[in-house]
């Protein structure tokens, strides 16, 4: 394992790839740093069972997407149960995709119709140019099951930009 | 173009997912109509966060640092050996415990009851000053003892 300052740097390195899948799939700035920050701590408590042979970059992917899920999965059931407590009241609440508080890219109302799978295979396929076998390899799941994601994924967010263009 | 709509229907309603991947890949991704239907990597991109919005702007570190120093003594902690004194006194306990059970089990036979006629005399009973016979009733596991008795005017019981 390496010093500190070696993972600073490696961390340096990362933090805006992680950034920018983490906000792609929460839409949510203060829970994407929060992601990340566990995610660089695991990698940090477990950087001994790294495989070497293994893309380093798969592996941080493969962690915070699982992170992003989990967080997700909270979120649900925290929406469920706050719809209780309020009697149905927060109906119109989404799954937890609130506007990122920068600049807004791409309008939640799109993310919102993709999966979260979906959302992830749609990064790493535009920001990271990944094939079907490399985002299988983050999602953990057969090359097939990737490129109906991505294919999935790709065919959502052309009809939402052409509904989009439609109103206007 | 009814191909292509075909082959769309069949996506649709097919939930097997290697028959999809088979359909992405043998004309999904071939056809130039089927292709002009998804979105183009330059259009997702330019719509995504992407590295450089946040290049400058996030360090974690002072985050993670911090996190990554109060782990240590956790991490410590949690892989601490269990001492060899602590794994073999827990190891005598419970073998004296399991002992303790199979001898408070097994071994240690219920204490024998007491019938009432070994613990109490009765040397005579008699109703309307005549003699009467004499019945003790012991319920089981208490000290009660309960007399019966009955007319007999013929006999008079005494017990030693």
């Amino acid at each position: 394992m390496g010093s500190e300052e070696d993972f600073r740097r490696l961390m340096h390195k990362y933090t805006g790839k992680a950034m920018a899948m983490a906000l792609n799939l929460l839409g949510n700035k203060e829970d994407a740093e929060d992601v990340c920050q566990d995610t660089f701590v695991r990698i940090y408590n477990h950087l001994e069972s790294f495989d070497f042979n293994r893309n380093f970059k798969d592996w941080m992917y493969a962690i915070l997407h699982n992170r992003c899920m989990d967080l997700l999965r909270k979120r649900v059931r925290f929406s469920k149960y706050a719809v209780y407590q309020s009697g149905g009241m927060n109906e119109n609440r989404d799954e937890g995709l609130t506007t990122p508080p920068k600049a807004k890219k791409l309008p939640s109302e799109f993310l919102k119709r993709l999966s979260p799978k979906e959302r992830t295979a749609l990064v790493l396929w535009a920001n990271e140019s990944y094939s079907s076998e490399e985002i299988a390899e983050v999602l953990r799941c057969s090359a097939s099951t990737a490129r109906v994601f991505l294919y999935k994924a790709r065919k959502k967010i052309k009809n939402c930009l052409e509904e989009d263009n439609a109103l206007v | 173009m009814r191909w292509c709509n075909g082959v769309d229907f069949l996506f649709r309603i097919l939930p097997v997912t290697f028959l999809r991947d088979y359909l992405i890949r043998f004309h999904l991704n071939r056809c130039e109509r089927c292709w002009a239907a998804l979105v183009s990597s330059d259009e997702a991109r330019s719509l995504l966060y992407s590295e450089e919005d946040f290049k400058e702007e996030i360090d974690l570190w002072p985050r993670v640092g911090r996190e990554l120093k109060a782990s240590v003594p956790r991490k410590r902690a949690a892989r601490m050996p269990l001492s060899r004194g602590g794994l073999l006194a827990g190891t005598a306990v419970f073998l004296l415990v399991c002992l303790l059970l199979v001898w408070n089990v097994l071994v240690q036979e219920p204490p024998e009851l007491q019938t009432a006629e070994e613990g109490f005399r009765i040397r005579s009973i008699q109703i309307d000053n005549e003699p009467a016979q004499a019945f003790l009733y012991q319920p089981a596991d208490t000290d009660m003892v309960f007399v019966w008795a009955e007319k007999n005017k013929h006999e008079e019981i005494y017990y030693e």
